[in-house]
């Protein structure tokens, strides 16, 4: 195995420019004035540090070819870095409607951004789109991004002009900064965040980690064992990612909560942590034809079938977000399961090809559930028996 | 000799529905990809899919280990095309 590394030197007398000509058999990649950049074995590393040499591991080869030969793939989503710097631009040119709030910060210190949209503060109208609670569902971070440029985009138009005038669009698209990084350099399919857990394993999934019914479950889908891929967390709200959803819930009380992932095109309304209906008549109704209308308009764009279900019949999940924000504030509340429909079209890893054509049957989608849980007609209307 | 460290993703699949929902049941450490009414779509390593087949729970068919995966879905990245379903 080799890797690629940075070497130093703080000894003046210790020349970094003779390494080139020694026999040590290094494969050069970048020469500095203060540092080179190699390709070596672990036996190189290990003796340019006899040497005196400083060494700093920046990548394990074969992990590094792999993600250069997907580049062009990879430059196609939206990196965190390059996410907020969009938030930043979208949020400066429709400065009068649009306001950029960190909600929180990841374990690693990751900014986690939320967009406001909206002509006015004090409304008690209120939508949340967030997106990637999982790192390697990546279209779930496009969708709600573009979801919120198309919003500021048409601002001036209706329905989203009397949306904004009206209540607030608030829009996340990335919750989990950092597994979402760790998925761009390290492993395109990791989930979960990256908490070093007790046992030495990384990562608590971040949509097992709300606080309603949370841990109730110990199934593999729902896990309490810390290597798994839906570990549930030491304890509800371990983790500062989720945290900052839960915080910014708490405080905008909002009316509905759509939220992305991937895949398998689904629309999953409530409950997660058991198979048995929501007992409210109206919401179980309501939130049932809201997906099957969601459904047709979906399709009614490029094909593509959404099946709408309870989310327990896809698998049992306790503590995820929809269970959360219904269970304990009553809000309307999906998840989205964005394409592809199956791991025989590439299951998370969509082609960008694919991210515009999601977006456009995913937009008159969640323009009809803004306008159901946003506008007070269709509010009031929906509450009638 | 067989390499346990090896993730795959597997088509597990099952006689009826209620077997598969007693497998979603068990705490087994699966990553579930995909859930349909006789089966399930799961990334696992080959301990875990031979530990299914010692107690046949399901049946296992490899489909791809994961970094075979993960090249082919790379590979077609291109062929997606827009819009309509596959």
């Amino acid at each position: 195995m080799t890797v690629i590394a940075r070497v130093t030197s703080q000894d003046p007398q210790l020349m970094l420019a003779p390494l080139l000509s020694a026999p040590l058999g290094l494969d050069v990649w970048e020469v500095k004035p203060d540092h080179m950049v190699i390709q070596a074995s672990e036996a190189q590393i290990e003796r340019l540090e006899q040497m005196g040499y400083g060494v700093e591991q920046l990548h394990l080869t074969d992990r590094y070819l792999s993600t250069f030969a997907t580049a062009e793939a990879t430059a196609a989503y939206h990196s965190a870095e390059q996410l907020e710097q969009d938030l930043r631009a979208l949020a400066e040119q429709h400065s009068d409607i649009a306001e950029l709030r960190e909600i929180g910060r990841s374990l690693e210190n990751r900014p986690i951004w939320a967009l406001r949209l909206g002509n006015r503060h004090g409304t008690d109208r209120k939508v949340l789109l967030l997106g990637c609670h999982h790192a390697r569902e990546w279209i779930s971070v496009e969708v709600p991004y573009l979801l919120a440029e198309h919003l500021l985009d048409e601002a001036d138009a209706d329905p989203v002009q009397q949306w904004l005038q009206r209540g607030e669009i608030w829009v996340a698209p990335m919750v989990n900064p950092d597994g979402h990084e760790f998925s761009r350099t390290d492993n395109r399919l990791w989930r979960k965040n990256r908490r070093p857990n007790a046992d030495g394993s990384f990562g608590v999934d971040p949509n097992r980690n709300y606080g309603y019914m949370w841990g109730i479950l110990n199934v593999n889908t729902s896990s309490h064992v810390p290597q798994d891929e839906t570990y549930v967390g030491p304890r509800a709200f371990s983790e500062p990612e989720v945290r900052a959803a839960r915080n910014l819930v708490a405080v905008e009380l909002f009316s509905g909560v759509l939220t992305y992932h991937s895949y398998s095109q689904l629309i999953l309304y409530p409950w997660g942590y058991t198979s048995n209906p929501m007992v409210d008549p109206i919401d179980r109704g309501g939130m049932q034809q809201l997906a099957e209308k969601m459904k047709g308009l979906i399709h009614s764009v490029h094909g593509r079938t959404y099946t709408p279900e309870q989310a327990s019949t896809l698998y049992p999940t306790a503590g995820d977000t929809t269970d959360w924000t219904y269970g304990e504030y009553g809000i309307w509340s999906l998840t989205i399961e964005l394409r592809p429909s199956s791991q025989a079209e590439g299951g998370f890893i969509l082609p960008p090809s694919q991210i515009r054509p999601t977006f456009e049957e995913n937009l008159p989608a969640a323009f009809e559930f803004i306008a159901q849980t946003l506008d007070p007609d269709t509010v009031e209307t929906r509450l009638q028996p | 000799m067989t390499n346990s460290g090896v993730r795959w993703v597997a088509k597990l699949t099952a006689d009826s529905a209620a077997d598969i929902e007693a497998l979603l049941g068990l705490p087994l450490g699966l990553d579930v990809w995909e859930r349909h009414d006789d089966g399930l779509v799961v990334a696992a390593s080959e301990a875990q899919l031979l530990e299914l087949e010692r107690r046949r729970l399901v049946r296992v068919d490899r489909l791809a280990t994961q970094a075979e995966f993960e090249a082919r879905a790379r590979g077609g990245a291109d062929s997606g095309g827009e819009g309509g379903p596959a």
